[in-house]
């Protein structure tokens, strides 16, 4: 990086008000401009100390990232393509996939290249994640609105892709008949055939075995691991264990298995390219994907500023025309694209098991090792 | 190395070989960008790796090894299936690459491009397609049950079985172009000439060429073998959970739990796992000879 980008980014930041006049004068000093330049800029801003940013004809990037894939084409026609359009301010260069560790990196050598970033519910939510975050602002953003008992904001992430860990099943290998409930996933006599399942610790399976086995919502969390742990045992050998989302379907598609785990936005496109699969609805783990900003972005105020568009309830329904998606904000919920609008998690609340990211956050370091040991035994 | 002169090296014998060449000369010059990349991208890297395994938070990192046998275990995994991948790229590639050797020009640029083929196809793709072939429903599967030769499903997949079909298919290309390139090398009267003196066919190749193709050998098979170590997505798809290799762990711990410094950690064992099996097996063949250059005792 050149003097002359330092620069500029120092007169972003006085711009956008993240530096005030006088650290401002202070750092550009330090950098070597000359006082006389210094001043220039100074008068180019014309004292105005902060509101600078946003609807004016100032040129805005921001940097959005996810995880790429027709879900990101979709996040894109939704809700970047519209807010630009907008804006006429506001372009945005895109990257991907979500990388957690590239975050990291990012905040803790103090060079944020990525303003908006679409993350997984397994983000955001410890005190080792949350550290790598912006928090984010109440005055911008609707966080009453966005669903506070089932998603988990923490005050810097919000919720803008609502989707659930379901069981899908092929009619063809059922006899017809529909499984009502996670304890049809155990049941090999009632449903002979092999299970398709999510091999990762915070799948899913680990809710689903104590939900079937007769836990009740509320006593879910903490899990009891080892009653799960032994459920799952019951048809451990039965399991086709998968990795990618892609896998997930292609075993229900090629009926390799009888029913297994996926997504329901998944098993959605699977059919409309015709396979023959269902999604069960009667329970279904719910969470979310979350957009976080990271700590030192350098447009933070336009980065809020669009996170709040994009979860506000005229929008937050937006990304429903192109994917199987439930919206973030509550209120969005009827505006839901009739397309999908039976496909949601968001239309099947009374079946849903929110997940305890919380939870989660503080035990998945000690449940994980555990895991992998009982799955590669 | 450079102390060793030429007359040491080949024992005083009566061989003629040019001086060594000074120490500095203008071609020399051409090393520094390539030095420079690597103590750049290379060995800084590596050191400060090293480093944040003791210090981010502290050694402590190490202790995963002994408080949860699923790190050594997984590890041990890894180099089994990285050990088996070798044998069998070998047992495929160096017939491939005699036949290549023995080809003419037409046919070698044949089966040359067959293996190199499929290297421009994504692993991801070609992962899949073996999915295709080798599942409970797949192509093998069906055609053997529709030709009533199995009752039901062979398990072609999801055990060490796929894992080893997969990354052999992707890494056979490593293991037959080293050994080609050392075969072509060899002098191709030395074979006939041990026959003109007696050897049988099968005796020439054994006492005579297969020692001279041995290079080619632990060049492809050293190669095979570490770029094994990092396969993750093959063995993930292609195998079951008990095929995880040490590469997903690694992964899980700084990508998912974000702590480098464990990650670290394991990366630095690995690594050194790595360099000790190299070391021994340099103990078996010389460095020199897998290398292709030669380097003093």
């Amino acid at each position: 990086m050149t003097r002359d980008d330092t620069l500029n980014d120092l007169t972003r930041h006085l711009e956008t008000g993240r530096l005030t006049r006088r650290e401002f004068v202070m750092r550009a000093l330090a950098l070597g401009v000359s006082v006389s330049a210094v001043g220039t800029v100074l008068s180019a801003c014309g004292g105005d100390e902060g509101g600078g940013g946003g609807g004016g004809g100032e040129q805005v990037t921001l940097a959005f990232v996810s995880w790429g894939g027709t879900f990101q084409e979709a996040q894109t026609k939704a809700w970047l393509d519209p807010y630009s359009k907008e804006f006429t301010n506001v372009k945005f260069v895109q990257d991907e996939p979500t990388d957690y560790a590239k975050i990291k990196a990012m905040v803790e050598s103090g060079n944020v290249t990525w303003d908006v970033v679409d993350i997984g519910n397994d983000f955001g939510l410890g005190a080792s994640s949350v550290k790598l975050c912006e928090k984010l602002d109440p005055a911008v953003i609707p966080f009453d609105e966005l669903q506070p008992d089932k998603l988990l904001t923490s005050g810097y992430r919000v919720p803008v892709h609502v989707y659930s860990t379901v069981v899908g099943y092929v009619p063809e290998k059922t006899g017809g008949v529909a499984p009502t409930g996670f304890a049809d996933f155990f049941d090999l006599s009632k449903f002979p055939g092999k299970r398709g399942a999510y091999n990762w610790v915070m799948g899913g399976l680990l809710e689903m075995a104590l939900i079937a086995d007769g836990v009740t919502l509320e006593n879910l969390y903490p899990l009891d691991t080892d009653r799960a742990y032994k459920k799952i045992d019951t048809v451990k050998d039965q399991i086709v264990w998968w990795d990618t989302g892609a896998q997930s379907v292609q075993l229900l598609t090629d009926g390799e298995v009888t029913m297994g785990m996926s997504w329901n936005n998944r098993i959605v496109t699977a059919k409309e390219e015709g396979a023959a699969e269902d999604i069960m609805w009667d329970q279904h783990i719910m969470m979310a994907d979350y957009v976080m900003i990271p700590k030192g972005s350098k447009q933070v105020a336009e980065a809020m500023k669009f996170i709040g568009w994009i979860t506000s309830a005229d929008h937050a329904a937006d990304l429903s025309k192109y994917v199987a998606s439930g919206p973030g904000n509550e209120l969005a919920i009827p505006k839901t694209d009739p397309k999908y609008a039976a496909d949601i998690p968001t239309a099947h609340l009374d079946g849903a098991i929110p997940q305890d990211d919380v939870y989660w956050g503080e035990n998945y370091d000690k449940l994980d090792p555990d895991w992998q040991n009982w799955v590669q035994a | 190395m450079s102390t060793v002169n030429a007359e040491s090296v080949t024992g005083g014998a009566h061989v003629v070989r040019p001086a060594r060449p000074k120490v500095f000369n203008g071609w020399a010059v051409t090393i520094v960008p390539g030095l420079a990349f690597l103590i750049a991208f290379l060995l800084v890297p590596l050191g400060g790796m090293v480093v944040r395994s003791f210090t981010d938070p502290g050694p402590g990192n190490y202790r995963i090894f002994v408080e949860n046998a699923l790190y050594v275990r997984v590890l041990w995994t890894t180099l089994r299936t990285s050990a088996i991948v070798t044998v069998a790229t070998l047992l495929l590639g160096y017939p491939y690459a005699y036949l290549m050797m023995r080809s003419g020009f037409k046919m070698t640029a044949v089966l040359g491009g067959l293996v190199l083929v499929p290297f421009w196809t994504s692993i991801l793709v070609r992962t899949y397609a073996w999915t295709v072939l080798l599942q409970d429903s797949g192509v093998i599967n069906t055609t053997l049950e529709r030709l009533g030769l199995i009752d039901s499903a062979l398990t072609l997949m999801r055990n060490d079985l796929g894992v080893t079909i997969g990354m052999t298919h992707i890494l056979l290309p490593y293991m037959v172009f080293p050994i080609y390139a050392v075969m072509l090398r060899i002098d191709s009267d030395l074979v006939p000439a041990a026959e003109s003196l007696g050897a049988r066919p099968s005796r020439a190749f054994v006492r005579v060429f297969w020692p001279l193709s041995l290079p080619g050998v632990f060049a492809g098979s050293l190669l095979v073998f570490i770029l094994s170590i990092g396969f993750y997505i093959t063995p993930a798809l292609l195998g079951s959970p008990s095929n995880t290799m040490y590469s997903v762990l690694v992964a899980d711990m700084v990508n998912r739990q974000l702590r480098f410094g464990v990650g670290s950690a394991m990366g630095v064992v690995l690594l050194v796992v790595t360099l000790v099996l190299v070391w021994v097996g340099t103990r078996v063949v010389r460095l020199g000879d897998v290398l292709g250059v030669e380097i003093g005792q």
